[in-house]
């Protein structure tokens, strides 16, 4: 009944919203398209009881565009990223070791703004997951680790559905509900079930800082779904706390799952994070912390990782640009309890140490803001 | 569905989360095939569900899953903090077959490392421990004997050192003697072209159509040769001269040899990967007489899985592709390059093969062979445990030829972590082995049920 329901609000909106918001803004904007690129690649060398071992990573690479209506009252983004093929997560790879391109999001959206206070958008096809999308929205730590709820494969950072925004007292709030298949962009549907997300924003304060805006917002957020052809359940608790500043931010986002892994299990995950510029263009400073527990009924299935860097942005910063270089120095330390895998009692498996030197890479054809 | 073709009785569905995820995983370990080939992993799952041990064949991802995972494997273990070594990834005791060097001596090696990784090695030795305990209980014996029996000879193996020069060529049971006097017949009687070719009307030797054997169940192939598809005939004769360019040498081939006559579709062979794309190619051999003609095995390679807690595509940039992955362990494991010097791989579009010849020699070890001779008074139980502690030393000269990712040899890595501890090492082993062992019974009975329950594909639907 409720899967109806939000389809049907989301197509409604999608299909109704356009001639609205044409009528309100058609002298405002132009159509606009947007096209940009992100690439996160570099060294790590990495040491763990097996050996030492340095690779070159490509850890992001990504091209998409969004494109607006005259009017900004609909739309589409289109996404597509490049992955080793056959890699974790990855079920239908390609044999050999290979890049491959696949669409990580796609998706039309309308606009609706009823009252000047409120605005909704519809979105449908394959959509960004609105708690990472919520969440990210302060974070430029991606060439470390995805957000939390990523990084701890809880949740995929799209997945095919609908669902619908609403936001309201000039963004302070924001309400969002999804329906997608529950697998994720990287899968494909394997049960009749669907997957309903609930998420919550607000901005608990707005202040000045250093002459600039800032703002700290809270997060919540509900997930009740299933994976896989036996409808494993899979449900999800989340809560976050992030801070968006002129080069700064920091954030925690903590999120409990039923069902993980494929199996009927209890985890969560918690992820700290904090990021600054201390001398423009020369030095910004980060750190990060993350700590999964795979199975919350066992004595210690706990991963941990510390990550600490510093960057560099000798071309300037991102701001009024429409392209960035950041290059990274980092160091990340991993520790497996006796439970986190691969075998029990041999956690020395799972540590590991590594140096990175990473190269965050991006440009889009509009100046940003 | 299935209780009407006699799989089974009409079984209710099996409850549980256990079932549940068992239902998941095998679905998701097979998602490829049953997009390409529904049909192709129906046989696997109903092959799956004849017997424990082709149970325990098919379901290596969930052995993975359940030793990483709090479950049923997850015993913990005193030997797990070591490197990684290179594993054969899938040892248990029916991958275990014959192989004739040049000279024509037969010797036992493993014979499949489609698994072949890097990983924890106490996994291997617990992979081949079950399958000795399901093999044991198959046969009405002991299976924490048989276990025990692996554990004992892989330590002592470990502890003689210098294991990576291998194992004596004499065996030292009568069904390891009957294992070796098949494959010097097989040998003898070029048991490969004979079986599976014939000779046409103009004197040509062609290989055999249809099916030879009874099917165990209307949607299990027992043993068929089909044509294969035309673009598959095409590719395949285009790339495979190109074999002798992964080739390891010792014996001079030319592309001439690798002329192909002839490419039928096998089906039916094998458990875990019985719905790959496995194809059988008749070449030209050394001389254009028939006699000598070469029949070859050219099979989808697969991913060799993952362990859950360890990335994946940590050591994939090595190789090219998965075949390039399997040919490169196979002889570093089997520690010679001799074993088969047809043993190659080629690449027909995005497909990765691995090519090895079909010669009579290369038989595999049979649990059912094995429980008829000791039921039959043929060998006694003696000489089946022989058959384990020879299992558990090959393994130990298999992990002792191999090295860590990093290129330390393995084998004093493995003396370090078991020397002095023998004991607690086998009875880890033999606890390990009994608890997953009972696991697997379970396990075979809830496939039983859930196909019973859901269809031979398990409930997926396309």
């Amino acid at each position: 009944m409720m899967t109806g329901r939000i389809v049907t609000i989301a197509l409604t909106l999608l299909f109704t919203c356009r001639p609205i918001a044409a009528r309100a803004d058609a002298q405002a904007r132009p159509s606009e398209l947007t096209l940009d690129a992100e690439l996160i690649a570099g060294l790590a060398s990495t040491q763990s009881t097996s050996g030492d071992l340095s690779t070159f990573e490509s850890r992001r690479l990504e091209v998409g565009g969004r494109w607006q209506a005259s009017g900004e009252g609909w739309g589409a983004e289109l996404r597509f990223e490049g992955v080793r093929s056959s890699g974790p997560e990855s079920l239908n790879g390609i044999d050999g070791n290979s890049m491959i391109v696949r669409v990580k999001r796609g998706w039309a959206f309308g606009r609706l703004a009823p009252h000047a206070a409120l605005r909704f958008e519809a979105r449908a096809g394959l959509v960004p997951d609105l708690w990472v999308e919520a969440v990210e929205a302060d974070y430029d730590l991606r060439a470390l680790a995805p957000t939390t709820g990523e990084d701890a494969r809880f949740l995929s950072a799209a997945d095919a559905g609908a669902s619908v925004l609403a936001s309201a007292f000039s963004n302070r709030v924001r309400l969002g509900v999804s329906l997608t298949n529950g697998e994720g962009y990287r899968q494909t549907e394997l049960n009749s079930g669907k997957t309903t997300t609930l998420v919550a924003s607000v901005d608990a304060l707005r202040f000045s800082f250093a002459g600039l805006g800032a703002r700290v917002r809270a997060h919540v957020g509900w997930v009740e779904g299933s994976t896989g052809v036996a409808r494993m359940p899979s449900g999800r608790l989340l809560a976050g706390l992030t801070f968006g500043a002129h080069r700064l931010g920091a954030g925690a986002e903590y999120l409990r799952a039923d069902g993980a892994f494929g199996r009927a299990v209890h985890a969560d995950a918690l992820g700290v994070y904090a990021h600054g510029v201390a001398v423009p263009r020369w030095l910004g400073l980060a750190a990060r912390y993350d700590r999964v527990n795979q199975d919350l009924g066992a004595q210690d299935a706990v991963r941990e990782r510390w990550s600490a860097g510093c960057f560099a942005e000798p071309f300037g910063g991102a701001e009024g640009r429409a392209e960035r270089l950041r290059v990274w120095l980092a160091a990340q330390v991993e520790s497996a309890g006796d439970d986190a895998g691969p075998v029990p009692s041999a956690g020395l498996l799972g540590d590991l140490t590594r140096a990175l030197v990473l190269l965050d890479f991006s440009i889009q054809t509009q100046e940003k803001p | 569905m299935l209780c009407a073709l006699g799989l089974s009785g009409c079984l209710p569905p099996p409850d549980g989360s256990r079932a549940q995820w068992l239902r998941s995983t095998l679905v998701e370990d097979n998602l490829n095939g049953l997009r390409r080939e529904p049909e192709a992993v129906e046989g696997k799952f109903g092959r799956m569900a004849l017997d424990p041990y082709d149970w325990l064949r098919g379901s290596l991802g969930q052995f993975r899953r359940d030793l990483a995972q709090r479950g049923p494997g997850a015993l913990p273990t005193a030997f797990g903090d070591g490197p990684e070594l290179l594993l054969v990834g899938d040892p248990h005791v029916e991958n275990i077959g014959t192989f004739a060097d040049p000279s024509g001596r037969v010797a036992l090696e493993f014979n499949d490392f489609d698994a072949a990784t890097y990983g924890p090695w106490i996994t291997d030795v617990r992979r081949l421990a079950t399958s000795a305990w399901l093999a044991a209980e198959a046969c009405g014996l002991d299976g924490g004997g048989a276990a025990s029996s692996v554990a004992d000879a892989y330590a002592t193996q470990v502890m003689v050192g210098d294991a990576a020069r291998g194992l004596p060529l004499a065996a030292a049971s009568p069904l390891l003697d009957d294992a070796l006097a098949r494959g010097q017949r097989g040998l003898a009687e070029s048991a490969g072209l004979a079986d599976f070719t014939v000779f046409d009307s103009a004197g040509a030797r062609r290989l055999k159509r249809g099916e030879f054997g009874a099917r165990p169940l209307p949607f299990v192939v027992d043993e068929a040769l089909v044509d294969a598809a035309p673009e598959v005939v095409a590719g395949l004769t285009a790339a495979l001269p190109t074999l002798v360019d992964s080739l390891a040498g010792g014996v001079a081939v030319t592309p001439e040899m690798l002329r192909v006559k002839d490419i039928a579709r096998r089906w039916g062979s094998g458990v875990s990967s019985y719905p790959l794309l496995r194809y059988y190619v008749l070449v030209e051999g050394p001389t254009p007489h028939p006699d000598d003609d070469w029949l070859l095995e050219a099979k989808e390679a697969p991913d060799a899985g993952r362990f859950e807690g360890l990335s994946a595509d940590r050591f994939a940039w090595r190789f090219e592709h998965n075949a390039a992955r399997i040919v490169a362990h196979q002889r570093t494991l089997q520690g010679r390059a001799d074993a088969d010097f047809l043993l190659g791989f080629v690449r027909v579009g995005s497909l990765s093969l691995r090519v090895r010849s079909l010669r009579g020699d290369q038989t595999g070890l049979s649990v059912q062979r094995l429980c008829r001779k000791v039921m039959a008074a043929e060998a006694t139980v003696d000489d089946f445990l022989e058959v384990m502690r020879f299992a558990g030393a090959l393994l130990a000269v298999a992990h002792a030829r191999g090295e860590t990712p990093s290129g330390r040899p393995a084998g004093p890595v493995l003396a370090a972590a078991i020397f002095g501890r023998e004991a607690a090492f086998r009875d880890e082993v033999h606890r390990f082995a009994q608890a997953y062992g009972y696991t697997s019974l379970d396990d075979f009975d809830r496939l039983r049920a859930l196909l019973s329950a859901h269809g031979p594909r398990l409930g997926y639907a396309p």
